[in-house]
């Protein structure tokens, strides 16, 4: 029975272990979402701290790393989404809130972020997870639960507007 | 090219080092309260385990050879009450209360091995008459104990072990509750029935106790899901309240 106590205690140090280590692995991913798709700086922590909470619950239920990164991409986008639909939230606010954040950014791609977090909701995700994240749109799909094809289109869409800052296309890969 | 820029942009983007460490000091706490909680759980579960093991042990080597007389008990002193603590049965002599009944002979209790036919007779509507559907009886013992002999049993006690696709099933009925050590106590009622039920995850033991007015029955699941498990609980705690 001791020994079967600790195993059991092991499992636990080794629990709480693998949690931090998916912390500080995706911390960066985590608020990078929250900062593209929340409309200010406050919103941005919440959902941050929140996500982080949430995977103490789930940690054991994650295979491996890459499953980690999704689930904590879907649930970053989750509880992003859960805060568009609320009516004090529709509203975004200007990035000088993140001033601290951007300190190390040039004016250009200050701009770039700008026009990105003014796109939809939906927009903003695809741009995220294609351009910065890499995944390919089937795999972007696959995580929104949607269509390769409503990807595409949304991409298509999300670039068109982007165009009007940047005057330039770019390949769907 | 936008993937370019985008990401020498976005890439610009960490997390500020205070809510970084305000999130991982809040996270810290939310492992520790977890292992907190578990810590209490494996506890409980642990000792629950060592009863349902304590009881399938100690029931099966008290069934080994039927007839046996177990335990020696002086002549003129008279059992109060009985109860199985490691395998063997336990009787508390209180004197000076003569039993005439005990003068018969030198050592009690005396047990007998009884037929289905005879526990049914005895227990007409004992929990173990209906079987939960999809499962089978792979063996069944029933047990009587006497404080003499040719009196009516003082304490009986069946076991079925039964088979089904979901897993493996024994089932522990007993009209005195002092004689079946129970893995958990019964904490809440389904009907007119007290139950209680645990789980040891290592053995995936899942352990219940049944209480009625007479009879305390004690479920003990092995190698089955949770649902199952629940639903052969309220197939007994309702075979009871009909």
């Amino acid at each position: 029975m001791i020994a079967l106590l600790a195993v059991l205690e092991q499992q636990e140090a080794d629990f709480s272990a693998d949690v931090e280590t998916l912390f500080e692995h995706f911390s960066d991913m985590v608020y990078r979402i929250a900062f593209v798709k929340t409309k200010s700086a406050a919103d941005t922590d919440d959902v941050f701290q929140e996500v982080f909470l949430r995977l103490v619950r789930h940690a054991h239920k994650l295979r491996n790393q890459e499953h980690a990164k999704a689930w904590l991409i879907r649930c970053t986008l989750n509880r992003c989404n859960s805060l568009h639909t609320s009516a004090w939230n529709r509203k975004t606010v200007a990035l000088e809130e993140y001033r601290e954040v951007l300190s190390g950014l040039d004016t250009q791609h200050i701009e770039l972020l700008e026009a990105v977090r003014q796109l939809s909701p939906e927009h903003q995700t695809v741009i995220h997870l294609f351009y910065y994240e890499g995944y390919s749109g089937m795999e972007i799909a696959r995580m929104l639960g949607t269509n390769e094809n409503t990807v595409k289109s949304r991409l298509r869409r999300a670039r068109q507007q982007l165009r009007a800052v940047w005057g330039e296309e770019d390949e769907l890969a | 090219m936008l993937r370019n820029r985008y990401h020498a942009a976005i890439e610009g983007v960490r997390t500020p080092p205070d809510l970084k460490a305000r999130t991982l000091r809040k996270l810290r706490l939310e492992l520790a309260k977890r292992k907190s909680v578990r810590r209490r759980w494996i506890a409980a579960a642990a000792g629950g385990m060592a009863a349902a093991i304590l009881v399938v042990a100690g029931l099966r080597s008290a069934m080994i050879a039927p007839g046996d007389i177990l335990t020696p008990l002086p002549a003129g002193e008279h059992v109060q009450t009985v109860e199985l603590r490691d395998g063997a049965l336990f009787f508390q002599p209180v004197s000076p209360q003569p039993a005439p009944s005990l003068q018969l002979s030198p050592v009690y209790p005396i047990r007998q091995t009884w037929t289905w036919e005879r526990y049914r007779e005895a227990f007409p509507r004992s929990p173990l008459a209906v079987l939960p559907a999809g499962w089978e009886v792979q063996s069944s013992e029933v047990t009587a104990y006497f404080t003499a002999p040719g009196e009516q049993a003082d304490a009986v006690l069946a076991a079925q072990y039964l088979e089904g696709d979901a897993g493996r099933l024994s089932v522990f009925a007993c009209d005195s509750p002092e004689l079946l050590s129970l893995p958990v106590d019964p904490e809440t009622l389904v009907g007119e029935v007290a139950v209680g039920a645990g789980y040891a995850p290592l053995p995936n033991i899942y352990y219940a106790t049944l209480e009625f007015a007479q009879e305390t029955v004690v479920l003990v699941g092995e190698g089955m899901e949770q649902e199952t498990f629940v639903s052969l609980i309220l197939h007994y705690a309702e075979e009871k309240n009909d």
